[in-house]
């Protein structure tokens, strides 16, 4: 049963890393515009303009 | 009389009615030269894609395009500037005339257009555009140029940059508190549920002791960093002897805390961490839900975001760009089309027609000849002007009226949840003191146990999320009704109204439809035709009013047709000329207002009084808010000459005010808020101060794209007649929130009742608040909705 211990511990771990994870992406901006995204990835391929942020 | 039978046909570029399909270019029907130019730009660069992605994407071509010299300025440019490297130059613009997902595409390929370009960001909510280009190709200026000839043209103002990016800071912190709270309350969950099924101290208690020891290190998290905001005011409203419902949430944070602490060190038992980490998620989501913000509009201008940034003077002969706070008493102004004065001065040059819609909500132009006096805030309409200014930007007449309004009235206010939580916080304290003086004599080692528990149990977490979530609920269902509030706060004070107060022009009566008089010989059908043709060649108010008022006509070719601006239009058929416009330039008569002469060389003449109509529903608005008991009034800068005419179409509405100029107006609203909760709709800058100084400011706007003053709320013009709906669904919203309480306080009775005898035990906590905080955040969100949906606003 002692294995608990290290399992509880590795979720915490994981759980850990995708708290993480969010902390970046809304740092890095992610969440500041949830609209436009989502009209942009209908658009043809070869005019997107390269991203530079 | 022959009907038209000629099929609607729709603009390709910006898709309103074409009233002649004339413009024909590709085979496609535009329904004016500039959408046609639009277009072409827009083709020719490749991008004709713009039209695939919606239909009738485009911006109407006609709207005035003007002038970005003052983007030279390197003050007002480094402003706008984000981040410079060698030539390379990022700005951000603010294009109100973002719409769809064309708009989108069509700016984020701008580079096709102007190879100085380099990239474009658009964020669509906000409506504006993170622009990189090469300063050695394309100069600001240039870049602002080219938006505006697409339809896109930047809206450049100062004063909002910065405030912009401050809420958006804010709303970060929000969502990473609320990250941490999720985490440690999921995590405090999981490792509490083996404590909920029993689990065996005496064998496992290893296992206890490790879940309970990774409960309080998640507690940590949660209560130093996801509550501080809580505990923070908490204090500070302790130490400010102003009570708030935020001192009895930070003691109950601290008990639980505390016990918790205290039993798991000491190891009696598991303490209450699932309580507190859920306390806290809750609250945080609550706050989360009522921080829905309206990120395209503003509820803040000031007179700044309608000026200019910069006007043109004109000094010895040459002419330069000056910073608008820099115009000085005297200075030489250059007004063009469609620009904006600025400051108060006297016409030198031109002839001015100015419109002063954005001020009084009237729509037709205003003729003024040399020497004449001009407002700030009309807009020229027609030739060049030049003027001399009489006073600074700060000194002039409606500049004034904001800089003396700008105190914030709902400092004052107390809303019903803080009124209820300094209550609730006395009581609550008094009862713990009780128990704690009670307790003392039975068993002074218990006192300390049960005082935690009762702060615990009594803690108003139900009581502070039940306003955030009915508020914010009914602040998103007015939303979609179209009316946009500043915040989740004004849902109160609209349900606290009891007199509404509403502006004439343009709220009242609708803009741009008249009530169409004639007086004057009598017209043939050929005769009205020959009119409708050549009205069809203005775009003044009267003329399309005049225009609709003929639908049924046809049109018929003319020739020499000539408008002069301000005066009327003149056009040839056969041997016959005809005029239409003022009274002056028609008949050599002086002018009189209101009225459009028409005089054939043949010999016929009449004239039309042109009046403003009123709102169609107005009569059945106004009968059913006196219905609901509401005292109403209407201001007007108008003279009496109107009073029965309105007075037949509003027999509820019970003061009227004429002759009220912009200062007059504020006064009234200032004399009837002293014993009246005031909501004050209007439309145009002169009701600015008015609207500032009502319990709740109700714009009334064709479009939120448009400029607004400032107010709690946007109404839009189509969504007026639902207004008695949302008034009686703010009263209701209100109610609902009173409900809840009780239903809250309920709970908090029942944990008390099991607290002060000491029963109360961690797991009983457990299931007892979570189940109080969701039912309350059901009830409320379910009933605000049930109630939206049966005033018809959703």
């Amino acid at each position: 049963m002692n294995v608990i211990f290290i399992l509880i511990g590795c979720s915490l771990v994981l759980a850990l890393i995708f708290l993480g994870a969010f902390f970046w992406s809304v740092k890095s901006g992610q969440n500041d515009d949830l609209e436009t995204p989502a009209m942009r990835i209908l658009f043809e391929d070869k005019q997107i303009p390269k991203e530079t942020e | 009389m022959s009907t038209r039978t000629l099929q609607k046909t729709f603009c390709f570029h910006c898709g309103d009615e074409v009233p002649f399909d004339d413009i024909v270019w590709d085979d496609k029907v535009f329904c004016c030269s500039g959408c046609l130019s639009v277009h072409r730009i827009i083709t020719e660069g490749g991008l004709g894609d713009y039209y695939a992605y919606s239909d009738h994407p485009g911006i109407k071509g006609d709207k005035i395009q003007s002038d970005f010299l003052y983007l030279e300025n390197e003050e007002i440019l480094s402003s706008l500037i984000r981040f410079r490297e060698g030539d390379l130059i990022k700005v951000q613009l603010e294009i109100p005339s973002i719409h769809c997902s064309s708009c989108v595409w069509l700016l984020e390929n701008l580079d096709q257009l102007n190879r100085g370009v380099k990239s474009v960001r658009v964020n669509f909510l906000q409506k504006n555009a993170v622009i990189l280009i090469n300063s050695s190709q394309i100069s600001v200026r240039e870049l602002a140029e080219l938006l505006s000839k697409i339809g896109y043209q930047p809206r450049i103002t100062l004063d909002e940059e910065d405030k912009k990016t401050r809420s958006q800071i804010a709303d970060k912190t929000l969502l990473l508190r609320l990250a941490v709270a999720g985490f440690c309350f999921g995590n405090v969950m999981l490792f509490s549920f083996p404590e909920y099924f029993g689990l065996d101290i005496v064998h496992e208690g290893d296992f206890v002791r490790f879940f309970s020891g990774l409960n309080l290190l998640l507690c940590i998290p949660a209560l130093v960093y996801s509550a501080r905001e809580y505990i923070v005011s908490g204090w500070k409203s302790v130490r400010s002897r102003n009570l708030h419902i935020n001192v009895p949430l930070a003691v109950g944070m601290i008990a639980l805390f505390g016990r918790t602490v205290y039993e798991i060190v000491s190891g009696i038992g598991p303490g209450y961490a699932d309580s507190l980490t859920g306390l806290i998620f809750f609250l945080l989501i609550g706050k989360w839900f009522q921080q829905k913000t309206y990120d395209s509009l503003s509820f803040e201008r000031d007179y700044r975001s309608y000026f200019p940034l910069a006007v043109t003077c004109v000094e010895e002969d040459s002419i330069i760009s000056k910073p608008l706070s820099k115009v000085v008493t005297g200075d030489r102004l250059l007004i063009r089309n469609g620009e904006l004065i600025p400051v108060d001065g006297i016409l030198l040059k031109g002839k001015g027609d100015i419109d002063y819609s954005f001020v009084t909500g009237e729509s037709v132009p205003v003729s003024k000849s040399l020497g004449e006096i001009l407002y700030a805030g009309g807009k020229q309409t027609g030739e060049r002007i030049e003027i001399e200014a009489l006073k600074n930007v700060e000194q002039s007449h409606l500049t004034r009226l904001w800089n003396t309004s700008e105190e914030d009235k709902s400092e004052g206010i107390t809303y019903f949840s803080d009124h209820v939580g300094r209550v609730f916080t006395k009581v609550l304290l008094l009862v713990a003191a009780i128990t704690f003086l009670v307790w003392s004599f039975i068993d002074l080692s218990r006192a300390f146990f049960i005082v935690t528990s009762v702060l615990i149990v009594a803690c108003p977490c139900a009581l502070a999320l039940s306003s955030p979530f009915a508020l914010g609920n009914a602040m998103r269902i007015l939303g979609r009704a179209g009316l946009y509030l500043k915040n989740y706060l004004a849902v109160e004070d609209m349900a606290n109204v009891d007199h509404i107060v509403f502006d004439k022009t343009g709220t009242l009566t609708e803009n741009g439809t008249f009530e169409i008089e004639y007086e004057g010989d009598d017209l043939n059908n050929y005769q009205i035709e020959v009119a409708k043709s050549l009205v069809a060649n203005s775009n003044h108010p009267y003329s399309k009013g005049l225009y609709r008022y003929w639908s049924e006509n046809n049109l018929l070719p003319l020739d020499a047709v000539k408008e002069y601006p301000g005066k009327g239009l003149k056009g040839r058929i056969g041997n016959d000329e005809i005029r239409i416009g003022a009274s002056d330039f028609v008949m050599g008569l002086c002018d009189i207002p209101g009225s459009v002469h028409l005089k054939f060389s043949s010999g016929t003449y009449g004239a039309f009084y042109m009046r403003n109509n009123y709102r169609k529903y107005i009569t059945g608005l106004t009968n059913e808010l006196f219905a609901s008991n509401y005292t109403m009034s209407v201001l007007s800068g108008d003279n009496n000459s109107e009073r029965n005419r309105i007075m037949s179409k509003t027999p509820e509405i019970s003061q009227y005010y004429f002759r009220m100029d912009p200062v007059d107006k504020k006064d009234t609203i200032d004399a009837l808020m002293v014993k009246d909760k005031v909501m004050m709709i209007g439309d145009g800058l002169n009701d600015a101060g008015a609207l500032k100084a009502a319990n709740v400011g109700v714009v009334l706007t064709e479009n939120t794209n448009n400029f607004t003053p400032a107010a709690k709320a946007i109404l839009v013009e189509s969504s007026f007649v639902l207004l008695p709906s949302m008034l009686r669904f703010s009263k209701r919203t209100l109610n609902v929130i009173r409900f809840s309480l009780v239903f809250s306080l309920l709970y908090n009775i029942v944990g008390l009742l099991f607290a002060v005898q000491g029963l109360l035990s961690p797991v009983f906590a457990a299931i007892l608040m979570p189940a109080s905080s969701i039912s309350v955040v059901a009830l409320n969100t379910i009933l605000t909705t049930y109630y939206g949906r049966k005033e018809g606003l959703i």
